[in-house]
């Protein structure tokens, strides 16, 4: 019984929120030109200055490594 | 990984949110454009080679942090002037942000009836004067579950508190702008 009542409780709690969420979304949608502007500027400067994942040299395939350990093996000259 | 394409269409989805809610925080339109900027460039500089899917947890830690760091020095710098107060430019209260927003939303909405527009844009005003209003981590938190939409857990991690913690203070911020906004006569 309790479980149900505190179960509702936060429907409707979650229910109001996102209503007023939905209100906030609509005033956020709408913003002066000149701030989005200036967000949009901040976005594509941001993205330019973009950390980028470092690229390892490929790992040689097992069988490279294995021929190179294999004494008299064929160079791969 | 993330692609740049990636991470363009996850800042261009949250920037206008990010700039509102440093809004509600700060009450300072270039505070508040300031704080996204150097959110926005901390993310891409530090975490542009993460995934997609990390992108918006550690985008609100980060904002949450940089508010924070804005505080800190708006407290510094304050004491460092505190008997220079002529530096401080006065009426910077924020209200510029709401006006805008009414007179937008009252221009942007064609189809509906200039009664339901001027009751939206008042609800709309009401709701954000009462977020404003809201203590900080009751704000965070409500609107990092309800704007943002993240899960209570990601929400805890996002503030750094246990969950529970979470849904205390967004019961706690639900209560009470339920409250205001029916004492002005509002019911969502």
């Amino acid at each position: 019984m309790t479980n149900s009542l505190q179960k509702r409780a936060d429907i409707l709690q979650d229910r109001f929120g996102l209503k007023t969420a939905s209100y906030l979304s609509a005033g956020a949608a709408d913003l002066p030109y000149d701030i989005s502007e200036r967000l949009r500027a901040a976005r594509v400067q941001a993205v330019s200055s973009r950390k980028v994942a470092k690229t390892q040299p490929p790992a040689p395939s097992s069988a490279t490594v294995a021929a190179r350990r294999l004494p008299g093996a064929p160079t791969m000259a | 990984l993330a692609t740049e394409q990636e991470l363009s269409d996850f800042l261009k989805n949250v920037e206008k949110r990010a700039f509102k809610r440093s809004i509600y925080h700060v009450r300072d339109e270039e505070a508040a454009l300031d704080i996204v900027q150097d959110s926005m460039m901390k993310l891409a500089q530090h975490y542009g080679d993460k995934p997609a899917a990390e992108l918006p947890m550690l985008f609100q830690r980060i904002l949450a942090n940089t508010t924070l760091d804005w505080f800190r020095r708006r407290k510094t710098r304050n004491a460092l002037f505190s008997n220079m107060s002529d530096f401080e430019s006065p009426g910077e209260d924020g209200d510029f942000d709401l006006l805008e927003t009414l007179e937008s939303l009252t221009n942007s909405e064609g189809t509906e009836s200039a009664q339901d527009a001027t009751e939206r844009a008042q609800i709309l005003h009401e709701i954000e004067l009462q977020v404003k209003e809201l203590p900080g981590r009751q704000r965070e938190a409500f609107l990092m579950r309800y704007w943002e939409e993240m899960d209570v857990a990601e929400t805890a991690a996002a503030m750094g508190c246990s969950e529970g913690s979470v849904k205390t203070h967004c019961s706690r911020a639900v209560h009470a702008l339920s409250k205001a906004l029916s004492a002005k006569g509002i019911k969502l």
